[in-house]
């Protein structure tokens, strides 16, 4: 029973990791229609927006907090800014190019400038550990993510329906002009989405690195395939498809990573992808598929 | 009277296609002048190029005296012309209160912004009865009022509409130009697109008719609808 509710909890804030990314990767999308493949240099820039924040400014541990989640924020206004309002107009593909030369300059910069190697970051003592309840020890990490992936879910859906620039978001995933119409800037809007993808990514990155304990430059990597994934999972360009999705492979993950034997277990991903393969061949729109209510994007 | 609108040797391409050729348009304020023409005729292209939507490749556009040849849509809303397009384009998953709070988002008065609001649910008690359900489960009719409606949140000078009867049941119809005609005497100006000829003459000052991009009349609605000949060529037949 401990072992079991362990698992769940673990595999609760994994999934909930994989749905805020999952949902970043969703809101520019359905936005902009594109899909931003530098995402998970967001991830990268908050976690390096941490390290030089400490090495230069020495502040108490917990304030890198605010600092990874600012730092991913900025980071993907600034990409929309110089990179992708220039191509705004181009044809999708040019979308997709520029973003996989953002992650590709990003990754390069961080490599010649900084380090190929890893660079520790610590993390606040509270945030590891375990607690007791009863006889069982849980991990506050594992706890304090699942916590605030909710927090952040409340913020989202609040954002998206009770504010002006919300509802103009959720207007342009299914007519960008008409909105442009009633007078509401583009650039606000798109500007919004990044902020949003941004500020989301920088909460899942301070429950990433403070697993890994340090940043690297290609660090991005593996959670933008994860989010990637869990949208596909969900059906891509939908908002409810991209938390499900994330949910589902977290828990998918955690589920295989127990009952796999140990001499197979290091294939997890592979069979996790071939999971993911079979629930595309039987429901091509994913598991929740469009749901045009929730301001879904549809072509 | 002073000119609001004026549309000088106006151009639109698309691409290879030229759907709008050297068009002169030009509105008065407290007018309503109604735009004619067949299907395909560029009179979606020539309000869409004055609303911003589309570049103009040649040509220039005054509004208010002011140069708005290459301002952006947004730019030009908030000075005051809105555009109601064709097939109405309502914010379909959000409420008819959102529709119409994107509409006014450009009010940046509180005050003035719930007035509008009150005012809109007074013209359109429907709207009223209707505001927590989402726009696309209204009617074709309700939608069009509720476009309108959104259009006119952010307080234009200048309405143009595109097609506000199309597909719209006769009575409907009828309501619709009275509220055109309502408008007009709260002192708006509009320019209304419509294969409805009939119909938009009756309402309208002047005419101007499309056929294949081009002018090929400008007159009075008396003399439009006088003219067998505009009605047998470009209007669909019998006028009145
Ligand atoms: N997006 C577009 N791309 C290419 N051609 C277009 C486009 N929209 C309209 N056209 C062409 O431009 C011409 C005028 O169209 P439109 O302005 O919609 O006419 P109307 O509103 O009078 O029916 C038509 O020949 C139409 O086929
Ligand atoms: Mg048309």
């Amino acid at each position: 029973m401990d072992y079991f509710l362990q698992q769940t909890l673990n595999a609760l804030s994994i999934g909930g990791e994989y749905a805020l990314l999952a949902l970043g990767l969703a809101i520019v999308f359905s936005v902009m229609g594109l899909v931003n493949f530098a995402h998970g240099e967001l991830i990268t820039l908050g976690g390096y927006a941490m390290y030089f924040t400490l090495l230069f400014a020495g502040p108490p541990v917990a304030l890198l907090i605010p600092v990874c989640i600012l730092g991913a924020m900025l980071a993907a206004v600034a990409f929309d800014k110089v990179a992708f309002r220039p191509v705004r107009n181009a044809p999708p593909t040019t979308g997709l190019l520029t973003a996989f030369g953002v992650s590709i300059i990003i990754q390069n910069i961080l490599v010649i400038f900084v380090a190929t190697r890893a660079r520790p970051v610590p993390t606040p003592d509270w945030m590891r550990g375990n607690f007791m309840v009863g006889e069982l020890s849980i991990p506050v990490l594992q706890v304090l993510e699942f916590a605030v992936t909710c927090l952040a879910l409340a913020g989202l859906l609040l954002l998206l329906n009770r504010t002006v620039v919300g509802l103009a978001m959720r207007a342009a995933a299914k007519d960008f002009v008409a909105v442009r119409m009633v007078g509401i800037k583009a650039n606000r809007v798109i500007m919004t989405a990044f902020a949003v993808s941004g500020v989301l990514a920088g909460i899942a990155a301070v429950f990433i690195i403070s697993r890994r304990g340090a940043v690297d430059p290609f660090m991005g990597f593996i959670p933008l395939l994860k989010a990637f994934v869990a949208c596909v999972l969900g059906g891509f360009g939908s908002l409810l498809g991209a938390l499900v999705g994330g949910i589902v492979l977290g828990c998918v993950e955690v589920f295989l990573q127990v009952v796999l034997p140990p001499d197979i277990a290091g294939y997890r991903d592979a069979f996790v992808f071939l999971l993911v393969g079979l629930v595309l061949v039987l429901k091509p729109e994913g598991l929740v598929g469009k749901r045009a209510e929730l301001g879904d994007k549809e072509e | 009277m002073t000119t609001i609108l004026e549309v000088r040797s106006a151009v639109v391409r698309y691409g290879a296609i030229t759907a709008v050729r050297n068009v002169d348009l030009s509105v008065d304020r407290g007018e309503i002048v109604a735009v004619l023409g067949p299907n395909g005729a560029g009179k979606t292209t020539l309000v869409s190029a004055i609303a911003g939507i589309l570049p103009l490749t040649q040509g220039s556009m005054h509004f208010d005296g002011q140069d708005i040849t290459r301002l952006g849509i947004e730019e030009i809303v908030r000075r005051g012309m809105s555009l109601t397009p064709e097939g109405r384009r309502v914010f379909a998953d959000l409420t008819v209160r959102e529709n119409l709070v994107l509409g006014g988002s450009s009010q940046t008065d509180r005050a003035l912004f719930e007035q509008d609001m009150q005012r809109m649910f007074e013209m359109f008690p429907i709207l009223h009865e209707r505001s927590k359900s989402p726009a696309k489960t209204l009617s074709g009719g309700e939608q069009q009022m509720l476009a309108i409606a959104r259009s006119l949140m952010s307080r234009p000078r200048l309405l143009l509409l595109d097609e506000p009867s199309l597909g719209l049941a006769p009575r409907i119809v009828d309501q619709i130009f009275r509220l055109i005609d309502e408008l007009r005497r709260d002192g708006l100006t509009i320019l209304v697109v419509e294969q409805n000829a009939a119909e938009a003459l009756a309402f309208a000052d002047r005419a101007y008719v499309l056929n294949v991009g081009e002018v090929v009349y400008a007159g009075t609605s008396a003399e439009v609808a006088a003219s067998d000949d505009l009605a047998e060529h470009y209007l669909g037949g019998q006028l009145s």
